[in-house]
């Protein structure tokens, strides 16, 4: 009777083994392919915003070189995108408090923010946004010489992250909804 | 084998200084005295225990190789070329740092970023290492 309930023992464990092998081959090579044809839905479609918002004009491209898109597996990068490259040709002159001016190259503050332990670590798969901080922050507080009408106030909380939720949303649901 | 104690980072630094390659950066790169190619090594997520007692780890590294652009702005492809033969030759590898085994492993079918813009008159190649601590 105790040889019977081993081999059974045994046996659930293979089988389990087996599924869970399986399913592990299934989700590499096909959900994780349906995940990535969103992904990729996704940031062209927010990149296709970005060249046509209307938060803010372009003045030196420093805010849009800031701007990159990560993909996680299990809180492990596994493919950074940055859509055209470096566009801005000159740093942004930034003013603070007291007349200090510090400038800020959108590009190297992006680069600076791969890798970093702020991945998505919270899903199976994710798909994080990046903008640089400070730089980021301070358009979208407009801490600094937006002008009277406060060019980019918003832009982040009110712009891209509404739109890249709501995008994410919509695609989900027409492709498998 | 304790987790605060694991700094993979430097163990790869000290693997690949062991093999002869200079200029790698673990904790950022430099503002000044940038050679014309160099490589930057970063933790990409946590690491994990892959066992029950904590015995084996594991994480993953990001390997950052850096060349600086031909005078004419194009990349570098010949130099490109070498290092990443060089770095295939490299792994897998086991390679004992400070009480513990590292085992390194390179993804050469995922490259995680691959362009010329990233860093400023550097093309770059991000390679993810795989790494298993015991």
């Amino acid at each position: 009777m105790a040889v019977g309930v081993n081999n059974l023992t045994e046996y659930n464990t293979r089988n389990r083994r087996l599924f869970e092998k399986g399913l592990t081959e299934h989700i590499n090579k096909v959900v994780e392919r349906d995940i990535d044809l969103v992904f990729n839905i996704v940031i062209d479609s927010v990149y296709n915003w970005l060249d046509n918002q209307s938060f803010w004009e372009n003045d030196t491209y420093n805010l849009y070189d800031s701007i990159g898109f990560g993909k996680y597996k299990r809180g492990v990068l596994w493919k950074f995108y940055q859509d055209k490259g470096r566009r801005a040709t000159a740093d942004k002159k930034v003013w603070l408090s007291k007349g200090n001016i510090v400038t800020v190259n959108g590009f190297e503050l992006l680069q600076s923010a791969i890798g970093s332990k702020e991945g998505g670590d919270f899903a199976e798969y994710s798909l994080v946004l990046f903008a640089a901080v400070p730089y980021a922050e301070w358009v979208e507080l407009s801490l600094g010489d937006g002008g009277p009408n406060k060019r980019g106030k918003g832009w982040w909380s009110d712009g891209i992250v509404p739109y890249t939720r709501k995008i994410f949303s919509d695609t989900v649901l027409k492709y498998y909804g | 084998m304790n987790i605060s104690e694991i700094i993979p980072e430097l163990a790869l630094k000290s693997f690949l200084e062991y093999n002869d390659v200079t200029g790698i950066y673990p904790a950022g790169i430099p503002i000044s005295g940038v050679p014309s190619e160099f490589f930057t090594v970063s933790m990409n997520g946590s690491i994990v225990s892959e066992s029950e007692d904590a015995s084996v780890l594991g994480c993953t590294l990001m390997l950052g190789v850096y060349v600086k652009l031909l005078t004419n702005g194009t990349v570098n492809q010949v130099r490109e070329k070498i290092l990443m033969s060089r770095f295939s030759e490299l792994f897998p590898a086991t390679y004992n740092y400070e009480d513990a085994t590292y085992k390194f492993s390179l993804d050469f079918r995922n490259l995680v970023y691959s362009g010329r813009n990233l860093y400023s008159g550097y093309s770059t190649k991000a390679l993810n290492i795989q790494v298993t601590i015991y």
